[in-house]
């Protein structure tokens, strides 16, 4: 019996790409024979990691397939021609709503993404979802199959390789705050009311700069239009967009963060939140999606995003050690459930269930 | 003790929302949705094909303009002297309407040449005109933004001054 996992694009370093090959080991160890097969294969990877599509044979009704789905692509409709088992591992698509205002073809994508899903719904036997907030999603798109929620895997080693040593000292040596929030720039994330929260921090402690780290290439209409708010907020000089960096930079901006802030409206995991809990970094986050699943009640929920409230609360996280500890000790219990160990152990308990061994 | 820690958090969340109500803290300021930004169906109606169309052709009429009355003649020697007594015969009337028809040519690719070097002056001065128009708009993003503190200055200081007023009378 072959056990396979098939997605779109396997990419280098990402948290589907990363979460593909974490499982690809633990289903190795569980005995079967498996593979990754995708349309795009990133070259960074090493060659025997995955193989196209194309070299696909013949799958048994015993075998198994495990697709990744968090695009919009061609695959989803062709996933039914294979007859044997199937698996599908939810990672969430962002509704194009998000996107539509500054880029139609990302908004086409994501539509067309939510299609695939839909057409999938009587078609799975089985399916993982990374979050409680993407099996709800599943569950509102007709889907009927057991759903099990198991979290996407981290590779924590990665986390633990040297900084970039320019950032730390560049930042931390000048006694300022360090507001950070990591992730693409995009309009599902509210950058907006990060940097409105961050206006207000800025009246109660002018010692503070807001750094958002992530990319924004596919979105720069909505990043020029986040400049141009930093500008008209007189922001200028004290919000950093670091654009796509290096992961030793990211590190760095990690290492010299004293809070990591969240306004993010849609999410289906949030690596980065753990990510903050594994720097020790104590995290606000609006409570929206995803987040209180992958917060499981660590870190500081907010119940709207009303600026001045995070603005409080951020003053109060830095200047209050015994707060700040209690937070960081509650993410650190927290990044415990998250260890590669214990979500070997989840998926591998729920595929044996699956194939009822 | 995730209870407790929870509890600890709901405590201070409290205390700040009381502190905010408390003290009538508001957060005006200058909304996002008054940011004006290029719209993504703005993004498909590019006309910079049509520019580099207009590069390509002023290119080669600019290399092609002049025309030669005569083209060289090669072949069987016999034919080749044939065609040089027609041409010969011919001259005094192809002759004048090619060079009027350079000429022609000539004034029309000066006259493209110069629409062509006024619109990428327009163009320049058009991507100038976009700068300061930013530059405006975020002047006037930026009056807008004071114009809520001020308000909100305002507001705190009339309730500052009732306070000290209701102190004086007692």
């Amino acid at each position: 019996m072959k056990v396979v996992q098939l997605l779109t694009t396997l990419s280098f370093g990402d948290a589907v790409g990363n979460d593909t090959v974490a499982l690809k080991g633990a289903i190795e160890s569980m005995g079967f024979k498996t593979a990754i097969y995708a349309e795009n294969i990133d070259a960074r990877l090493q060659k025997s990691t995955a193989e196209p599509i194309a070299k696909l044979k013949e799958l048994g009704k015993d075998d198994v397939i495990i697709y990744h789905k968090s695009t919009g692509t061609d695959l989803s409709f062709k996933l039914d021609n294979y007859k044997c088992r199937k698996i599908m591992i939810y990672h969430n698509i962002t509704p194009s709503k998000f996107f539509q205002p500054y880029n139609s073809t990302a908004a086409a994508l994501t539509d067309y993404g939510l299609q695939g899903v839909k057409y999938l719904r009587n078609k799975v036997d089985y399916c993982l979802a990374d979050s409680s907030f993407n099996k709800s999603n599943l569950i509102d798109m007709g889907y009927t199959c057991p759903i099990d929620v198991r979290p996407i895997l981290i590779p924590f080693d990665d986390y633990k390789k040297k900084p970039d040593e320019e950032i730390i000292k560049k930042y931390s040596e000048d006694g300022y705050t360090n507001i950070i929030f990591v992730g693409r720039i995009a309009p599902n994330k509210k950058q907006e009311n990060i940097i409105r929260a961050f206006y207000q921090y800025k009246k109660i402690n002018p010692k503070s700069r807001l750094i958002l780290v992530g990319a924004y290439s596919g979105m720069e209409n909505y990043y020029e239009r986040l400049v141009k708010y930093t500008k008209a907020l007189s922001l200028e000089d004290d919000v950093i967009f670091t654009g796509h960096i290096k992961f030793n930079a990211i590190l760095a901006y990690y290492k010299i963060a004293d809070v990591f802030l969240c306004m993010s409206e849609h999410e289906g995991f949030c690596v980065p939140l753990v990510e903050a809990m594994f720097f020790d970094v104590p995290i606000i986050s609006y409570d929206s999606s995803a987040i209180s699943d992958t917060l499981g009640g660590s870190g500081i929920l907010l119940e709207s995003n009303e600026p001045l409230l995070a603005a409080m609360v951020i003053d109060k996280l830095v200047n209050d050690s015994q707060l700040r500890e209690k937070v960081i000790q509650g993410q650190r219990r927290r990044l415990e459930d998250f260890q590669y160990e214990k979500i070997k152990c989840i998926f591998e308990k729920y595929l044996r269930n699956f194939l009822g061994k | 003790m995730e209870t407790n820690n929870t509890l600890c958090i709901e405590d201070i969340m409290q205390q700040i929302k009381a502190e905010i109500k408390e003290k009538n803290l508001t957060s005006d300021m200058l909304s996002f949705e008054d940011v004006p930004y290029r719209k993504a169906e703005d993004m498909n109606n590019s006309d910079g094909a049509e520019s580099d169309d207009m590069s390509a052709t002023a290119a080669y009429l600019n290399s092609h303009y002049y025309i030669q009355p005569y083209k060289e003649l090669n072949g069987n020697p016999i034919i080749v002297f044939v065609k040089k007594i027609i041409r010969k015969l011919a001259k005094f009337y192809v002759e004048p309407i090619t060079f009027e028809q350079n000429e022609f040519n000539a004034n029309v690719v000066r006259l493209l040449n110069a629409l062509k070097n006024s619109e990428s002056a327009e163009s320049k001065s058009e991507l100038q005109l976009g700068d300061l128009m930013n530059r405006i708009e975020i002047l006037e993003l930026n009056q807008k933004n004071l114009a809520a503190q001020i308000d909100m200055l305002e507001r705190e200081n009339l309730e500052l001054k009732q306070k000290a007023g209701k102190q004086d009378v007692r």
